[in-house]
């Protein structure tokens, strides 16, 4: 139902504190995309921008074309699910709902009517009398559900709004809340810090750090292709594993670094003696690496194992590789026992999952 | 078994402690109201006499005294400042707890200042101010200056509990589609009733209780009922009797007030977490 549009979004807390900059983004109708960064990234005050809480330093917000800097919260027609939900402890759970509603001048009757709908939709018709303190944690959150959706809004922005629920709940109500949200086609934006949330939900990522847009994109682009360091090591658990070090030209093209060495495949080699630099840092993702044969010697690290973290199906391996530590997802069908610590491991890559970015800027280079 | 007993003891413990100090709070309030309804002589009695058959002479008195208009004038004094305090109290501490104000801890700490004057500083003063706009001895110059008491006092006890409330809940409100002065009257104010209560019963206390200002403003027509109680006390003597009967009465409004409110006070006192 709506299109936002974010140009040149800044936002400055006095005169000491930019926390956020530069931020483009275009949400198309009915997307659902997350701001996804570690807390204190900027993605909460790009969203109470959108809300109307705080004014933009400078930039613009477009919704469906029009700029809506100087229009009061109230008058966006935007509805919030907020962390804490904030749900008024003075009004019962049928206050709660018609509330909205009675700031528009609606009829009693329609007011009443809609109620019991949204009621309806969402299962609250057990507790529409009792007041938010008399709720389970899941029932709050439909409440604030429930709250937002009543006035039918052009945008839907959520605010961690899964982030009090015990994991099993999480899990659950993330499931709903995507169907939901396909099912009424309301554009929304979601913040997170949960990656497997923004994995799971979004139909377009923002990563942010540091107040800037890091990388915008499907949520498989921004785990396939990360455009800079920050965001490979971000995305993914567990994180990628990166190595400082050059590549070396000998008789095969080599990385060495902190007491690692990687014998490049041919194929990788030539991409690398294309790069403009020597010095990277090399990333490579834990599930990307797999038990290698004995005689494979292109593409692998051997390490002793140092920890093993036994999951339900694969083991999270530490490697010890010369000084740096290297953590492999090992399928436990792949190993015949669980691996002793000391034991000396060889685990190896293929071509396309060697990531390589620049240590100076931090960008991807290959 | 051995835990029981200790609970057990503590509870006693605390249960005779709470006793205690009840008892001795209550009991010059017991002591008045036996003493109102004794005769002049039985009054002065030793050992007192806990025993005997009420008169309710002293009551009689009282209510075809003067002290009734006073307690009129006493409760029409307290209920408006206590009224104006709570509108301008609570507005302007609203104010304090949600705008940036450049100084407001100065501004804060010199609104409590006007509290911490001792009254009989500026009574004089007063007393001229007064003397020349034409307002001694009316009920409104008594407004005036407990207002100025009571505002302070509700502004502090106010701006602790709209701090409390969390911001998302009037953000909510706000994109709900709600002016900021609906805000306030419909999400923020209901959520500091029990301090509204709080501050509605001390303000009233400190206006009934006032005595100096009453005193020094005050010839006849505005007199209130601490004043008219002390000056029961004439030069042919002190009547006990109908000093405590008016004393009885001078107190039922403060506490069918407070029964009134006592849930909210309780919850106010307690500062119970409002999330």
């Amino acid at each position: 139902m709506a299109t936002l549009v974010l140009e040149k979004l800044n936002l400055w807390y006095g005169k000491h504190t930019h926390a956020v900059r530069d931020v483009d983004l275009v949400v198309e109708d009915g997307e659902l995309c997350v701001f996804l960064g570690p807390s204190g990234c900027g993605k909460t005050s790009t969203l109470r921008m959108i809300a109307g809480f705080v004014k933009p330093t400078s930039g613009r917000i477009y919704l469906d074309g029009e700029v809506i800097n100087d229009l009061y919260p109230g008058d966006r027609n935007v509805a919030m699910i907020f962390q804490s939900y904030a749900l008024y402890p003075h009004l019962t759970v049928r206050k709660q709902l018609a509330f909205p509603l009675e700031a528009k001048r609606i009829s009693r009757q329609e007011i009443d009517k809609r109620v019991e709908e949204i009621a309806h939709f969402l299962h609250m018709e057990d507790f529409l009398d009792r007041y938010p303190q008399e709720l389970s944690a899941g029932q709050r959150q439909r409440v604030a559900m429930g709250r937002a959706l009543i006035r039918k809004p052009r945008l839907f922005l959520m605010d961690e709004p899964l982030s009090q629920l015990d994991a099993r709940l999480r899990v659950e109500m993330r499931a709903s809340l995507r169907k939901l949200q396909q099912e009424l086609k309301i554009t929304t934006i979601y913040v997170t810090h949960d990656q497997t949330e923004a994995q799971g939900l979004a139909d377009k990522i923002m990563v942010m750090h540091l107040g800037r847009v890091q990388q915008v994109g499907k949520p498989i682009e921004v785990y396939e292709n990360p455009t800079n360091l920050f965001v490979a090591g971000f995305i993914g658990m567990p994180a990628m594993n990166f190595l400082r070090g050059v590549f070396v030209k000998g008789e095969r093209m080599e990385f060495r670094g902190n007491g690692a060495c990687i014998i490049l495949s041919k194929t990788l080699g030539e991409r690398v003696t294309l790069l403009p630099q020597k010095e990277v840092i090399v990333g490579i993702r834990p599930e990307h690496l797999s038990l290698s044969k004995p005689n494979r010697e292109e593409n692998v690290l051997q390490g002793e194992v140092y920890v093993v973290e036994p999951q339900s199906n694969e083991y999270i391996i530490d490697l010890r590789v010369g000084e740096e530590v290297v953590k492999a997802r090992v399928e436990k069908r792949e190993l015949p026992a669980l691996p002793r610590t000391g034991e000396v491991l060889r685990v190896f890559f293929e071509d396309q999952y060697c990531y390589v970015f620049d240590p100076e800027g931090e960008k991807r280079l290959l | 078994m051995h835990e029981e007993t200790k609970i057990l003891l503590k509870r006693t413990v605390f249960l005779v402690i709470a006793l205690a100090i009840t008892v001795a709070f209550m009991f010059p309030l017991g002591w008045v109201v036996l003493s109102s309804l004794k005769t002049r002589l039985e009054i002065f009695v030793l050992p007192p006499k806990w025993i005997f058959s009420p008169t309710f002479q002293n009551y009689r008195d009282i209510l075809n005294s003067d002290f009734m208009y006073q307690l009129k004038n006493s409760l029409l004094v307290a209920a408006i400042s206590t009224g104006v305090s709570l509108v301008f109290g609570s507005l302007t501490a609203y104010g304090f707890s949600r705008y940036p104000i450049r100084g407001s801890d100065n501004i804060l700490f010199w609104i409590l200042s006007l509290r911490m004057l001792p009254p009989i500083a500026v009574v004089i003063p007063f007393y001229l101010l007064f003397r020349s706009l034409g307002l001694l001895d009316t009920a409104i110059a008594l407004v005036l200056v407990y207002c100025i008491f009571n505002i302070s006092f509700a502004i502090w006890v106010l701006k602790g509990f709209f701090d409390e409330i969390p911001i998302e809940l009037e953000e909510a409100a706000k994109l709900d589609g709600y002016s900021p002065m609906q805000v306030f009257w419909r999400v923020s104010l209901p959520l500091v009733r029990p301090g509204l209560a709080t501050t509605a019963i001390f303000c009233l206390i400190q206006s009934l209780n006032e005595f100096l200002v009453a005193l020094t403003l005050t010839t006849r027509r505005a007199v209130t009922a601490p004043v008219g109680l002390a000056k029961l006390q004439t030069f042919l003597g002190t009547d006990w009797g109908r000093i405590s009967a008016a004393a009885v009465i001078f107190m039922i409004p403060v506490v069918v007030f407070t029964i009134f409110v006592r849930n909210e006070l309780i919850r106010g006192m307690s500062f119970g977490r409002m999330r």
